[in-house]
């Protein structure tokens, strides 16, 4: 046992001396998951959740007539314009979402806004029709509503900012067809009553010159009655902490490197002649087999642990706030770590085992670890992927990644986590130890 | 420029003898542009909308009127949305295999991703709502937390339909109170209440859509409108690769100075200048080489359109190219070993990529990593790439870009070439 002790030992210690191999290993992964937590997250100004898209630069060209309703100017499309450019007191509001969103342009005509999203000079141009206001108010004569649609012309070279400005837009036209629905069934109703009533249908069309109804309720977003509360799969608010799902799976990703050239070492021991010296001092061949392949479980198991702490800075420093961003349960933490790196290992021995030259192993280990980081997260959102997303159930990385993240959340139903990993770790590694016993004819 | 030609030669000889050089050049840079293109867009925009049966569990805690009604409200914003267990067949379009669906099924359904969203409305959701209160719909979903959900977008907007019509009955019932004449009942009041959400909401069914979506139909996604995500990740991807097949010859020149290869060419009749040429000009074709081959594959196989200007296309890849082997050249005259240049290469490709915009657009990430992802080549043959291909540029609107790449190489170049030594 102190044998095997021994060679594990000697590689955890020539891998974490080497300064160079530190620079892979932890620094790497380290700088690529703070990028792309930092880019996916609106953490580092101050703790939202959303994409932190800013500053839009968006046109809007307001080609709406005001239109007229019992007595008063209605010009919906100019309320329009005032929400996106207020002026005064409110062009200052740091509250303001739309305004922090939002970097908008009053143009006049609608073709040079067009052109503006063309040329890249807008992410998009919102274009209120000439019959906007009228389109939402109701007459006498008319009691029915027809909506003229608001365009926003967007780019494919700007799909995100496009989707916003569109879902905002479609949120403010929304909140005056409310109202104006509410205008138009009311006094629809009024004047049916009206009709079929003669005696209040008297009394309404004397009266109703005079008559004032506050129908400004209808118009404003806190009238909204119903709320969508926002949860993840496992109940939370919704907070997605891109720090933990990138830097895990980044984690996981670089982790896969090491465990396959840990072993892979083996073949270049081989190669160097180090390994014939091994065999002929008085050590068994699984004796260093075992040492080996327990010197690259070590290697991955610290190199995760390394990268987590690390993380854990960098979440602090970007938040400015104490916390453990992987969850209160490091206990479990430390399982899954374990586990992972098991499962990491196995697959690196199995793919060193059939290997016939370091050079294969790592063609065929890149190519594994590609597709291990691709279908666990480690450069977008799996869930981005739709359908094909089901592909990372078939990595190690997965699991690991979404037992990390439902840790992070202050779940630990993370047994099949675990148990997959498990079962990944020791079939791999038992095969892979296996086959190197065989194949170690040196 | 014979004996530079013939050095060059010679090491893409000795490179391409490399077995994983054509796994490197082709097979991860094509497979990564259609997985990240994918994922950024390309599949989805495609797809997702339209995709058939997108299941959504429902656990209808009130099973009301009104609960139906905005169930009613979801179905008719996405015909393909197939709300569970309500809408399940004999085909078994929910998926449900015979089993009794529960709270705790659909908690499994979800995180299996059955189903991609579940909806919790709470018992009292319609009497609540009647009530005047206002009232709380639970949305948890599967879907991707950095992008845009189409599926939550449908249940918003279902709410603001369904809510549209209850502050049309409560706005407008107080409004009608008061209108000259007008005398009611409570009785007479409920039933003014109703009628006004009835007709309020015979007046929203009417309305088609609140906002037309215009997408601008400029070059590159004329012939193929789902490729905006192959459009973003095919140079991106291409641009990283070409710093992967660039920057190992950093640790090329640390090997060939341990082994002494270097030491014996300056032996020979050359000269330092034609030295360093040969062994620079050969790692910018390959990089050329690469940008070429991504770039096919974009055109030929992913849709992907380049805009109309080939010579702005040619420069920019040009101009990058030399930009990155310019980079190389310094980096091999601060690094000290095989080890140290690998390291420290792979550590710039795996930063400067996606600072610079090579893995998703920079139109996504904070103003500060904008301006700070600019300090990388990336970026600016990004904005360039970005120009053509989806804002119809020309070599007048690139230049600037181009001229900044230049700049840097311009840069490097005299540094590397000033601090270059043989020993």
């Amino acid at each position: 046992m102190s044998k095997i002790l021994n060679i594990a030992w000697k590689e955890l210690y020539i891998t974490y001396t080497d300064r160079s191999l530190l620079l892979v290993m932890i620094v790497t992964p380290l700088a690529l998951a703070t990028i792309i937590g930092s880019a996916f997250s609106g953490m580092v100004g101050g703790g939202g959740n959303d994409i932190p898209v800013q500053n839009i630069p968006t046109a809007i060209v307001n080609l709406d007539a005001p239109t007229e309703f019992n007595g008063q100017t209605f010009s919906m499309g100019q309320t329009l314009v005032d929400l996106f450019t207020p002026s005064g007191d409110a062009a200052q509001d740091a509250d303001n979402v739309l305004l922090a969103l939002t970097d908008a342009a009053i143009l006049s005509d609608a073709e040079a806004a067009r052109a503006g999203v063309d040329d890249g000079t807008y992410s998009a141009a919102i274009i209120i029709p000439a019959n906007f206001s009228q389109s939402l108010t109701v007459t006498q004569d008319n009691l029915s509503l027809n909506v003229a649609p608001v365009e926003v012309y967007t780019s494919r070279a700007a799909p995100v900012s496009a989707s916003i400005i569109k879902a905002v837009t479609e949120n403010i036209v929304s909140q005056f067809v409310t109202g104006g629905v509410t205008v138009a069934a009311t006094i629809g109703e009024l004047v049916e009553r009206a009709q079929e009533d003669v005696g209040f249908g008297l009394q309404f069309a004397v009266g109703s010159a005079n008559w004032q109804p506050d129908f400004a309720p209808a118009f404003t977003p806190d009238s909204q009655p119903i709320t969508i509360s926002q949860q993840t799969v496992s109940r939370q608010v919704a907070t997605f902490n891109p720090l933990v799902a990138f830097g895990a799976a980044q984690a996981l990703f670089f982790m896969i490197f090491t465990a396959i050239q840990s072993a892979n070492s083996l073949l270049y021991e081989r190669r160097d002649g180090t390994l014939q010296r091994l065999i002929a001092s008085p050590t068994s061949r699984l004796t260093i087999l075992l040492g080996k392949l327990l010197g690259a479980l070590a290697n991955c198991v610290v190199q995760v642990a390394l990268l987590f702490f690390f993380l854990n800075i960098v979440g602090i420093v970007l938040s400015g706030r104490m916390q453990i961003i992987w969850g209160d349960n490091l206990l479990l933490v430390a399982a899954v770590i374990f586990a992972g790196s098991l499962a990491a290992c196995g697959i690196g021995a199995v793919v060193t085992a059939i290997a016939r030259t370091p050079e294969q192993v790592n063609i065929v280990g890149g190519l594994i670890a590609m597709f291990f980081g691709l279908f666990s997260g480690a450069f977008f959102d799996l869930r981005s992927l739709g359908d094909l997303a089901i592909l990372g159930r078939a990595t190690p990385n997965y699991w690991a990644v979404d037992a990390f993240t439902q840790l992070s959340l202050g779940q630990t139903a993370i047994t099949t986590n675990l148990l997959v990993l498990l079962v990944i770790g020791a079939v791999t590694f038992v095969i892979g130890l296996g086959l190197f016993e065989r194949r170690l004819n040196v | 420029m014979r004996k530079i030609w013939a050095i060059a030669r010679n090491d893409l000889r000795i490179i391409f003898r490399e077995k994983d050089i054509w796994i490197n050049l082709i097979v991860i840079p094509v497979i990564l542009s259609f997985v990240i293109g994918y994922a950024n867009g390309a599949g989805r925009v495609a797809s997702a909308p339209e995709a058939p049966d997108v299941i959504i569990d429902v656990i209808d805690g009130d099973g009301s009127a009104t609960s139906q009604e905005f169930l009613a409200a979801l179905r008719a914003a996405n015909p393909n949305f197939v709300l569970c267990p309500a809408d399940n067949d004999d085909g078994d379009r929910c998926e449900l295999g015979g089993a009794a669906f529960d709270a705790a099924l659909a908690e499994t359904r979800l995180r299996d991703q059955t189903a991609l969203a579940l909806l919790d409305i709470p018992a009292g959701f319609g009497t609540d709502l009647a009530a005047g209160q206002n009232v709380e719909i639970i949305y948890r979903s599967n879907e991707n937390a950095t992008a845009p959900s189409f599926i939550l977008q449908a249940v918003q907007v279902s709410v603001q339909r369904l809510g549209a019509s209850i502050v049309a009955e409560r706005v407008g019932t107080a409004a009608a109170l008061t209108a000259p004449g007008l005398t009611l009942d409570e009785g007479e009041q409920a039933a003014l209440k109703s009628d006004i959400r009835s007709r309020a909401s015979d007046l929203l069914a009417a309305q088609s859509s609140y906002v037309n979506e215009v997408v601008s139909e400029t070059a590159g996604t004329q012939t193929n409108p789902g490729s905006g995500g192959f459009s973003q990740s095919t140079p991106g991807m291409a641009s990283m690769y070409v710093m992967f097949a660039v920057f190992p010859a950093a640790v090329a020149f640390m090997t060939e100075r341990q082994q002494g290869t270097l030491q014996r060419l300056v032996t020979m009749p050359i000269t330092r200048w034609q030295l360093l040429g040969g062994k620079l000009l050969a790692r910018f074709l390959l990089g050329m080489l690469q940008y070429s081959i991504v770039f096919a594959f974009g055109y030929l196989v992913l849709g992907v359109r380049f805009g109309n200007d080939p010579l702005a296309l040619l420069l920019t890849m040009i101009v990058f190219t030399l930009c990155i082997t310019a980079l190389t050249l310094a980096l091999a005259t601060l690094l000290r070993s095989e080890a140290q240049a690998s390291a420290v290469t792979l550590l710039l490709t795996l930063t400067l990529a996606p600072l610079g915009g090579a893995w998703w657009p920079l139109e996504i990430v904070p103003d500060w990593m904008r301006t700070l992802g600019h300090v990388s080549p990336v970026a600016w043959a990004m904005d360039s790439y970005t120009s053509l291909i989806f804002y119809n540029g020309s070599l007048a609107t690139v230049l600037p870009y181009i001229g900044v790449l230049a700049g840097m190489a311009a840069v490097c170049f005299a540094f590397g070439v000033a601090r270059f030594r043989i020993e």
